[in-house]
């Protein structure tokens, strides 16, 4: 959802606009009720954001990391922006150590034993794409795979960029507050962030593999 | 049906961008007439924005994912447990396993009083409350929390004599304390601890918790200040050497074996130590001339040495640096070529002996695995000038490394530079980089 408002030209007083920042700023006061209140809130959207941006099996260790920070950072918040931009802030940053860990660690497995691919997935689905296309329609297991695995094979910022657009609804100028980007920067990522993804998905889209999106509507 | 010309597409194609801008209702009202325009007469770009659109919607066939029911509950205790360990002792054990089982509530109640309390501290309150693990989560990591191994350290009689200093071990858990000690500490000490604290706060909740059991440990030990002074001895020791020797030692596990990596390398680096000046620049002459004579012909047998070496990324350096410079080429021959039938550097080997001093010589020795590891071992100890390592920096490194080490305090960051100049143009490469930070 769209939150621009043309006829406000002044910085928006967020602590009125957004609940949230309100929680948030009872949170800097020392109320507990209120920080308990925000993980709950935000724990589903935390999780599923860092399942898709780093991996399943780290998310919700890495959602708490995030939410103690949120913790730490009471004392030096402000509101200047929404509650969630400010969060996703703090995940991007999680979700960056975290990532470059882990490709820390696949470097040295590969290294330790040459026999190891670290053949992303989607390569093996790359080429039954080009080469031994299954004919059937997947069932929706395995069209989650293709799509996380076509995620997975985009870069870090692009990834974060698409998922703070698809799935959160963060507009060009939240995403760009998130990752300490200009607007344009945001808008040049996403746009080639979805060539991608077009590249990628497009023969299953064209053979009528993948299940028709307006079949099947979004789960929530 | 399929169009050819999305496939044609340029990752930075501005009209795409515009399309892209257009699907996402970020474009103002005149850009999107436009854009409207366009798709009306033109069907290709319609094709196009319909293949985005499709895509984009296919992601919606990712599940939500659903938190396990007591994410909340342990999110909260996570965090009683992190407050209450900046103040509590071990014996409140019994205290957090008590909260564990008790209802969300009353884990609310202990978190307002420990909030309140926080918010009250100020911005040294982390500092103020975790001093003792601030100061020496680094010294503990490099000896992996295995105490048997600092008791080993402790009971070696040659340890003294290479003790570059020893400290007393902050074993107060009094916050009064710690504030009245960060209140009399030098501010460039204070400074690195900030640098440090940051470095802290990266650690996992888990990690924090395994430096902090280790903590208790040692401060209960009877010989504590014993063994805190052998834990930091062994740590500026370690920082003395290069990062393959750090290496080598640090991923060593078993106790005993660790143990014996130690005293090696500490007998290989005394044996270093006593080398003249005149050794290294008699090995640098030696690799220059290696360089002259054969050179070229390493450099063309590039593709079988290489790939000898199984990391891909290192692989591809030494490639680079075989196509591109001979001495270079040779370093890496050095590097890779152990001794044997195929070597057939021996009898240089043997020049090489003869140009060093009697020390050198000695050290040297007379067997090929010896003289394999005395060289890797003078590949490893360059003398790397400030300005290569500047220029290195500003040259070779991408923006987003450079950022990275920026962020750092400038001691890190310099050993950092050399680490990495090592690793990219000299090929000593720690096979574990995340414990070399």
């Amino acid at each position: 959802m769209s939150v621009t408002d043309s006829s406000i030209n002044r910085v928006p007083n967020y602590e009125l606009l957004d609940p949230d920042v309100r929680l948030m700023m009872q949170v800097r006061q020392g109320n507990a009720a209120a920080y308990e209140e925000l993980v709950k809130k935000y724990e589903r959207r935390v999780i599923s954001f860092l399942e898709h941006l780093v991996s399943k099996d780290a998310a919700e260790d890495l959602a708490q990391d995030v939410f103690l920070r949120v913790f730490r950072a009471r004392e030096t918040y402000e509101p200047g922006a929404r509650f969630s931009t400010w969060l996703f802030t703090i995940m991007h940053n999680v979700a960056s150590n975290a990532i470059r860990k882990i490709s820390r660690k696949m470097e040295i497995n590969i290294a330790a034993d040459p026999t190891k691919s670290g053949a992303m997935p989607m390569e093996s689905i790359a080429i039954s794409a080009s080469g031994q296309m299954p004919t059937r329609q997947m069932d929706s297991r395995e069209a989650q795979d293709i799509v996380r695995a076509a995620i997975q094979s985009l870069n870090e910022r692009q990834r974060m960029a698409v998922l703070l657009s698809k799935f959160e609804g963060l507009s060009y100028q939240e995403i760009a507050d998130a990752m300490e980007l200009t607007p344009q920067a945001v808008k040049s990522l996403l746009s080639r962030a979805r060539n991608n993804l077009k590249e990628i998905l497009e023969p299953y889209v064209q053979a009528g593999i993948l299940p028709d999106p307006s079949q099947h509507p979004p789960q929530d | 049906m399929s169009s050819s010309k999305p496939e044609n597409e340029t990752d930075t194609d501005p009209l795409n961008e515009e399309l892209v801008a257009y699907l996402d209702g970020e474009l103002p009202p005149d850009r999107n007439e436009e854009i409207e325009r366009r798709l009306s007469v033109d069907p290709d770009y319609r094709q196009q924005l319909r293949n985005l659109e499709k895509t984009w919607e296919f992601l919606d066939v990712l599940p939500k994912s659903e938190p396990t029911s007591s994410f909340t509950k342990s999110t909260m205790e996570l965090l009683v447990s992190s407050l209450e360990q900046q103040k509590q002792k071990s014996p409140a054990f019994a205290w957090r396993r008590w909260l564990a089982f008790t209802i969300v509530p009353i884990a609310v109640l202990a978190t307002s009083y420990w909030i309140t309390r926080q918010v009250r501290m100020g911005p040294y309150n982390e500092l103020i409350h975790e001093l003792p693990m601030i100061e020496n989560f680094d010294v503990y990591r490099k000896v992996d929390l295995n105490l048997d191994f600092v008791k080993k350290l402790a009971d070696d009689s040659d340890m003294a004599n290479f003790l570059p200093k020893s400290q007393k071990l902050n074993q107060s858990e009094d916050p009064k304390e710690h504030e009245n000690a960060l209140k009399a500490m030098p501010e460039d000490q204070l400074r690195d601890l900030q640098a440090k604290q940051v470095q802290y706060r990266d650690l996992s909740e888990a990690e924090k918790q395994r430096l902090q059991r280790f903590h208790q440990l040692l401060i209960s030990q009877p010989n504590v200040d014993q063994l805190y002074a052998s834990m930091r001895s062994f740590y500026e020791w370690l920082k003395t050497l290069e990062v393959e020797q750090q290496t080598k030692l640090l991923i060593e596990e078993d106790t005993d074996k660790k143990y014996i990596i130690f005293q090696k390398l500490r007998e290989d680096l005394t044996q270093v130590d006593q080398l003249q000046e005149s050794d290294f620049t008699a090995f640098s002459q030696w690799v220059k001339e290696l360089a002259e004579k054969f050179g070229k012909k390493i450099a063309s047998q590039s593709n079988d040495l290489a790939r000898r070496i199984r990391d891909t990324n290192l692989r591809q350096r030494i490639l680079k640096s075989f196509a591109e410079n001979d001495e270079s080429a040779v370093r890496a021959y050095l590097l890779i070529v152990q001794p044997g039938p195929g070597n057939e550097l021996q009898t240089e080997y043997k020049d090489l002996k003869s140009r060093l001093s009697e020390t050198g010589q000695k050290i040297m020795g007379e067997d090929p695995q010896v003289q394999f590891r005395f060289i890797r071992q003078m590949l490893a100890r360059p003398q790397i000038d400030p300005s290569t390592l500047e220029s290195f920096y500003f040259e070779e490194l991408t923006p987003e490394e450079q950022d990275e080490l920026d962020r750092l305090s400038p001691e890190l960051m310099r050993k950092r530079v050399y680490e990495l100049y090592m690793r990219r143009k000299l090929w000593i490469v720690p096979q574990r980089p995340g414990d070399m930070r």
